[in-house]
C-alpha cells in the first residue's frame, strides 16, 4: 500500500498537489510550523547577540512583590493538601488563601489543619456553591498581596513556579501573566497522553509564539496571575465558562499588556476518559469563542470606538479565524474533495494530509525538545505523534459541535459547570 | 529490754493525761506517743490482721519542710503489714529520728513501696534495735496519694501547683519514692507564669468587640462584596455592574463573612486566640504565651491489702 501510495504521490506535479491539499495548507500546521521556525531563529539571533555581547544567559531574580495564592475549590478535600504544600515556603511574601465553595467533603476542615500549622494560610468558607469566578472574587477580598495569582485546588507546582511568575511585573505596563499548564497525569491513559503532547503543543510553545507575537489571548484560569488593582478595577472574573480567557482580554482592553512565562510550571490532571475530555473540550470551545468573541468581545472589531487598538483586533481576528472560520474551512474542502475527486484517489489525500502533518508535527516536537526542560519526559510524551492527527480530527469534531450549538442554541448557558442559581442570572450576551 | 521512759511519763503527767493501762488506747496513741502499760503486751490496734514479712524496708524521716531525711534513714529488719498501720524493727540508736516516717518495703518484683506513718509507739528490741508501730496516714493529710502526683491549678496563686514546692518533689523523686512518668508542656502567661484563659478575638489588638460583616454575591456579575457597599438610595445596587433593585434568592444570596474589629478597625476572615492572665490580667495572643514544662510523677504506693494472703 505504502509503494502504491508513493508511486501516486510520484505521479502528481507540485501545483496538482497544492491544489488538492488547499484546505489544509490554508488553516492548519503551515500556521504552526512556520511561525515556529521564526520563533526559533529569533530566539537563536537574540541568544547569538547576548553571548556576543557576554550577556548573561539568565537573569537572576531581582523582583519580589507581596503575592496572594487563590485556590478557589468545591470538594477538593483529597488534594488540597498537596496543593498547599508545593506551594507553602516557596516564595518569601506569600500569603495563601484557600476558598472553600460550599464543600461537602470536607475541604475547608482538611485545608484548615493545614492552615493550624503553617503561617501564611488563611481559609474562608462559603456554605453553599456559588461557582469559580465569585469564589475567586470572595477570596480577593482578603488577599493583601500586590500579586494575586490564581491555582486551581488540583495542581502543584513546578521549582521557582512564583519567582518566574512575578518577574515581568517589573514592567508597570504587564498587567497580568500566565505560566505553563502541564499535565500530571501523563500515562494514565491514551487520552492523557494526548493532551500532554496537545499541553506542550499549543501552550508550552504555542503560547511563547502568541506572547512575543504580543497576541496573547489567556492566561490560564487554573496558574495565573494579576495586578491587584487591575482585579479591583475589572471587578474580578465574571461568570462565564471560560472567564480567564474573558479576563485577559478585559486586561487588554484596559492597555496593559500579558505575557506568558513558560518556565513558571503548574501541574494539573486532565479528563483520563475520552466522555469527560468531550465534556470539557465542549464547555470551553462553545464559551470561548462564539460567547467571547462574537458577543461579549465583539467590540475588538469595531475599529470606530475610541478603545480600538490595532493589537487586541489582532487577537480577535486571530482567535476568529483560527478557531471558527478556519474549521468552516476545513468541512468546506472536505465536502469539496468528496464532491469532486474520484473515491479512489481520496485515499491516498487523506494519506498525504496524514504524512504532510506529521511531518509538520515532527517540525514542532523539535521545537518543543530545543526548549524542553525536561528532555526526558518530553521525549516519552512526544513517542505520541503518530496519533496526533486522529486525536486533533477528532477535537475537531468536538469544537464544530460546540460552535454549532453555541451559535444556534446558546448551549454554553446550559451548563451544569455553573450552579444553577448562577446559571439562571447570567447575562445573555 | 528498756522500758518506757520516765520522761515520758512526765510528760503525760504535764497533759493531764491518764497514763495508766486501761486508759483508751486512742488516747494514748494520739497524745503521749507511747504505751505505758505492759511491754509485752504490745498495742495490738494497729496491727490488725497483720502480715509478717522478711523482705528489705527502710524508713526515711520526713523534715519538717517535707523533704526526706536521707542522711538518717533507718534500716529496717522485720516489719508486719497491716490494714491500718504497720510494726516494724529498726536499726537505731536511742530516739527516733521523726514521727512522721515513709516506710519502704521491697515487693516481689525488686522495688520499694512506700507509706507514710505516724509513729504512735516505740520501743527498744534487743541492742541497736528498736521497734515502731506506726498507722497510716490518712489520705487527707499525707505527702502523696495513692496514683499519679500532677501540678493541679492552684486557685490562690494562680499557677500550677504539686502542693508541694518542685525541690521537695524533686528530693522524693531522686531516692524513688516517686517515678517520673511523663513530661508535658502547659502553656503559661509570658509577664507572670500564670495560668491563662483564651477566648477568639482581633488577631490586631486582642478585642473581643468582633461583628461579622455580611456578604453579598451578585449572580449575574459575580461580584462578592459587604452589603453596606450595596446599599444605595434603600435599595441594593450592584457596585460592580451597576444592576439595581435586586432580589434575594433570584439575583443574590447573602452569608456571614468578613469579621470587623469594633476597635482598631481590623477585618479578616479568621480570630485568633487570645490569651488571659488569671494571675496578672495581661492579654496576648496566644502564640506568645510561654510553654511551661512539668512533670508526672507515679506514687511507689504500697498498699496492705495486696500483702494480705487470700482468703
Amino acid at each position: 500500500m505504502l509503494t502504491d501510495w508513493i508511486h501516486w504521490l510520484s505521479s502528481q506535479n507540485p501545483e496538482r498537489l497544492l491544489y488538492l491539499l488547499w484546505g489544509f495548507l490554508l488553516t492548519d500546521s503551515p500556521r504552526y510550523v512556520l511561525s515556529k521556525i521564526l520563533f526559533c531563529l529569533w530566539d537563536f539571533g537574540e541568544r547569538t547577540w547576548r553571548w556576543w555581547h557576554g550577556h548573561p544567559d539568565t537573569e537572576p531574580f531581582s523582583y519580589c512583590p507581596s503575592v496572594t495564592v487563590l485556590i478557589p475549590g468545591y470538594n477538593e478535600a483529597g488534594v488540597i493538601t498537596s496543593t498547599l504544600t508545593s506551594l507553602w515556603g516557596t516564595y518569601p511574601r506569600l500569603e495563601i488563601v484557600v476558598v472553600d465553595d460550599g464543600s461537602t467533603d470536607g475541604m475547608g476542615e482538611v485545608a484548615q489543619e493545614f492552615a493550624a500549622t503553617h503561617p501564611g494560610v488563611l481559609v474562608v468558607r462559603r456554605p453553599d456553591r456559588g461557582g469559580k469566578p465569585s469564589s475567586g472574587n470572595y477570596g480577593r477580598l482578603y488577599a493583601t498581596g500586590e500579586i494575586i495569582v490564581s491555582v486551581d485546588a488540583d495542581s502543584h507546582l513546578g521549582p521557582n513556579a512564583i519567582w518566574e511568575l512575578v518577574q515581568p511585573f517589573k514592567d508597570p505596563q504587564v498587567g497580568g501573566t500566565g505560566g505553563a499548564l502541564l499535565v500530571r497525569n501523563v500515562f494514565t491513559s491514551l487520552c492523557t497522553w494526548l493532551q500532554a503532547y496537545e499541553y506542550l503543543n499549543c501552550i508550552f510553545i504555542g503560547r511563547q509564539l502568541m506572547s512575543r507575537l504580543g497576541l496573547l489571548s489567556i492566561l490560564s484560569g487554573a496558574y495565573g496571575a494579576y495586578r491587584r488593582e487591575i482585579l479591583e478595577r475589572a471587578g474580578g472574573s465574571d461568570p462565564e465558562p471560560s472567564e480567564d480567557m474573558d479576563l485577559t482580554m478585559r486586561c487588554r482592553r484596559m492597555g496593559y499588556k500579558v505575557v506568558f512565562v513558560p518556565y513558571s510550571q503548574c501541574f494539573t490532571n486532565v479528563p483520563p476518559t475520552w466522555e469527560r475530555l468531550t465534556n470539557q473540550r465542549l464547555r470551553w470551545e462553545d464559551a470561548s469563542v462564539i460567547r467571547l468573541y462574537c458577543r461579549k468581545h465583539i467590540e475588538l472589531s469595531f475599529f470606530w470606538l475610541p478603545g480600538f487598538t490595532v493589537m487586541n483586533f489582532l487577537v480577535w481576528l486571530d482567535l476568529i479565524f483560527f478557531n471558527v472560520i478556519a474549521l468552516f474551512i476545513i468541512w468546506a474542502w472536505l465536502g469539496w474533495l468528496v464532491m469532486t475527486i474520484p473515491l479512489g484517489q481520496l485515499f491516498w489525500i487523506l494519506l498525504t494530509v496524514y504524512f504532510s502533518y506529521l511531518a509538520f508535527e515532527l517540525v514542532q516536537m523539535a521545537v518543543i525538545l530545543l526548549y524542553s526542560n525536561n528532555l526526558k519526559h518530553d521525549v516519552m510524551i512526544c513517542l505520541v505523534l503518530p496519533l496526533v492527527f486522529p486525536y486533533q480530527t477528532y477535537l475537531m469534531l468536538v469544537r464544530t459541535w460546540a460552535i454549532a450549538g453555541e451559535l444556534f442554541y446558546r448551549r454554553s448557558y446550559e451548563h451544569p459547570y455553573i450552579p444553577d442559581k448562577v446559571r439562571r442570572a447570567q447575562v445573555r450576551w | 529490754m528498756a522500758g518506757p521512759s520516765d520522761n515520758t511519763k512526765n510528760d503525760d503527767k504535764a497533759l493531764g493525761l491518764n497514763s495508766s493501762p486501761g486508759d483508751t488506747l486512742q488516747d494514748e496513741l494520739y497524745t503521749t506517743g507511747s504505751f505505758s502499760g505492759n511491754p509485752e503486751a504490745f498495742p495490738q490496734y494497729p496491727l490488725h490482721e497483720a502480715v509478717k514479712i522478711q523482705l528489705p524496708s527502710l524508713a526515711i524521716p520526713i523534715l519538717p519542710n517535707y523533704q526526706p531525711d536521707w542522711d538518717h534513714k533507718l534500716d529496717g529488719r522485720t516489719v508486719e503489714v497491716g490494714k491500718e498501720g504497720l510494726q516494724l524493727k529498726v536499726i537505731c540508736g536511742e530516739l527516733l529520728p521523726a514521727r512522721s516516717l515513709m516506710v519502704g518495703v521491697q515487693g516481689k518484683e525488686g522495688e520499694f513501696r512506700y507509706r507514710q506513718v505516724t509513729v504512735v509507739h516505740d520501743r527498744p528490741s534487743g541492742s541497736h534495735f528498736k521497734k515502731f508501730s506506726g498507722i497510716y496516714v490518712d489520705s487527707g493529710h499525707e505527702l502523696f496519694k495513692e496514683g499519679v502526683l500532677a501540678p493541679v491549678p492552684d486557685p490562690k496563686t494562680r499557677e500550677l501547683s504539686y502542693g508541694l514546692s518542685p525541690a521537695v518533689v524533686e528530693a522524693w523523686c531522686k531516692i524513688g519514692v516517686l517515678t517520673p512518668l511523663s513530661q508535658d508542656w502547659v502553656q503559661v502567661c509570658p509577664k507572670c507564669g500564670g495560668l491563662p484563659t483564651y477566648r477568639p478575638g482581633c488577631p490586631n489588638c486582642g478585642s473581643s468587640r468582633i461583628l461579622r460583616d455580611q456578604m453579598l454575591h451578585h449572580f449575574a456579575c459575580a461580584h462578592v462584596g459587604f452589603v453596606r457597599d450595596f446599599e444605595r438610595d434603600g435599595t441594593l445596587v450592584c457596585p460592580k455592574c451597576r444592576t439595581r433593585n435586586l432580589v434575594v434568592g433570584a439575583d443574590y444570596d447573602i452569608y456571614g463573612g468578613a469579621c470587623r474589629c469594633e476597635e482598631c478597625g481590623w477585618t479578616g476572615a479568621q480570630l485568633e486566640q487570645v490569651g488571659l492572665c488569671l494571675k496578672c490580667q495581661t492579654r496576648f495572643p496566644a502564640s506568645a504565651a510561654e510553654l511551661k514544662e512539668f512533670k508526672q510523677y507515679r506514687v511507689n504506693r504500697l498498699d496492705p491489702l495486696a500483702l494480705q494472703p487470700e482468703s
